[in-house]
């Protein structure tokens, strides 16, 4: 057996001493990874916020406007929705609507900070059978909102919509709303006596998500 | 007496072999030659590094240098020499990923392509120049890579010239082993040519590097 085994052995060495070959390797190679996370931005850049507004008519002296700009390094891009929020007598309530679907221009309502409406008035100023009566201590104007960049319009998807949104591209868009001096939506909403004197709010909201 | 006729044994089974093999003709000779070439064995392996970090978004610096070490051993006693290629993957498939920039020098440009969004070609190729741009390199982020010697064994790799895709050199002078490590670090005046924040977009950046060795 033992003959047998070293026998073996000597056949096996014989064998590795015909072969020219060594078993090495002579190529090797490692992959490295760095990886860049999403960054989705928002943040307000000012603008125009405030205004006179005329006592008799309810008209504004000018337009208001505030900027906002957002960022994305995401290749899908970012949602981007705009709403407004007045404050009544019981809390923030919701105070634009969308007039037209597909439109960039709503309606939006001021609630009067200093006498605060009800939300009823609020919500009555928004709706499309306002009545001054009926929504003491509001104002409603027409909101218009804009995108820097090629088709970044937030629209509103459809009409009694309350938010308008856009999907804005990777990098940096900056987006206006605008509260224009534009009497539609006055004559229902304006009473000099059923508007108190004060400062007139809405708060513009815009909020990012990921697509 | 046992012991003789084993070895006798043993001899017929080698020359039983070597016949077979047609290394030597039984008929025709009597006392043949026989020489063992014992090979040269080189080899290379991959045994750690840091093979991933973050990259920050705003800036496109890393959060911590990307390394990997290469453990290269020869019997040889000319010693050996070890090439070092970078590949990335493009729209088109791989292609070189590093380039040097001083004749001579273990330190080069490299990037790294974005992996989920792949880049062409040409965006990988603006960002090896010396006058790249942001804006023409998009999915690409370039660093520095370094490639050097863990012992004295041995010399570090370098680019022969300007524009070389390879570094090499004779990483031992004699037989042995030592560590070369490929370092992929920060360079402000490289990132500040390749990273946008608008054009690289997020996704997991990456670059391969290759290791052949051979004797001098």
């Amino acid at each position: 057996m033992k003959n047998v085994l070293k026998s073996g052995l000597v056949l096996a060495c014989a064998l590795a001493c015909l072969s020219n070959t060594a078993n090495a390797a002579t190529n090797a190679s490692s992959t490295v990874t760095g990886n860049v996370p999403v960054l989705n931005t928002v943040q307000a850049t000012g603008g125009s916020l405030s205004i006179s507004v005329d006592a008799t008519s309810g008209q504004m002296s000018g337009n208001i406007s505030t900027g906002f700009s957002v960022f994305t390094n995401n290749s899908h891009g970012i949602n981007v929705q705009f709403d407004a929020a007045s404050t009544s007598a019981t809390g923030n309530v919701n105070a634009s609507t969308s007039t037209a679907a597909g439109s960039n221009t709503g309606k939006v309502v001021l609630a009067n900070n200093d006498i605060k409406p009800t939300a009823a008035s609020i919500i009555n100023a928004l709706s499309s059978n306002a009545s001054a009566d009926n929504n003491a201590n509001t104002i409603a104007y027409k909101i218009q909102f804009t995108g820097s960049r090629q088709n970044s319009n937030p629209v509103y998807s459809s009409e009694n919509a309350t938010s308008a949104n856009v999907l804005a591209p990777v990098g940096t868009t900056t987006f206006t709303a605008q509260i224009l001096n534009d009497n539609t939506f006055l004559a229902n909403t304006y009473d000099g006596n059923t508007d108190n004197a004060g400062a007139y709010q809405a708060t513009v909201n815009c909020t990012i998500s990921a697509p | 007496m046992l012991n003789m006729k084993k070895i006798i044994i043993n001899i017929l089974l080698i020359l039983f072999i070597l016949v077979i093999s047609g290394k030597i003709t039984p008929v025709y000779a009597v006392n043949q030659a026989v020489t063992v070439d014992f090979p040269s064995v080189n080899n290379v392996t991959v045994s750690s590094g840091s093979f991933s970090s973050t990259i920050d978004p705003s800036t496109g610096i890393l959060n911590s240098e990307l390394n990997s070490i290469f453990d290269v051993s020869t019997n040889d006693k000319h010693g050996l020499m070890a090439d070092f290629t970078v590949k990335v993957d493009t729209l088109s498939g791989l292609i070189n990923g590093a380039t040097g920039t001083v004749s001579g020098s273990n330190e080069g440009t490299c990037v790294l392509t974005n992996n989920d969004f792949k880049p062409n070609s040409a965006s990988v190729g603006n960002a090896l120049i010396s006058n790249a741009s942001p804006s023409n390199n998009p999915n690409v982020i370039g660093f520095e890579i370094v490639f050097e010697n863990q012992t004295n064994k041995g010399d570090d790799p370098v680019f022969n010239s300007l524009g070389s895709t390879v570094a090499t050199g004779e990483v031992l002078h004699k037989k042995g082993n030592t560590s070369i490590i490929a370092r992929v670090r920060n360079n402000t005046s490289i990132n500040h040519k390749t990273f946008g924040n608008s054009t690289d977009t997020a996704g997991f950046y990456q670059l391969t590097i290759y290791c052949t060795v051979y004797n001098p």
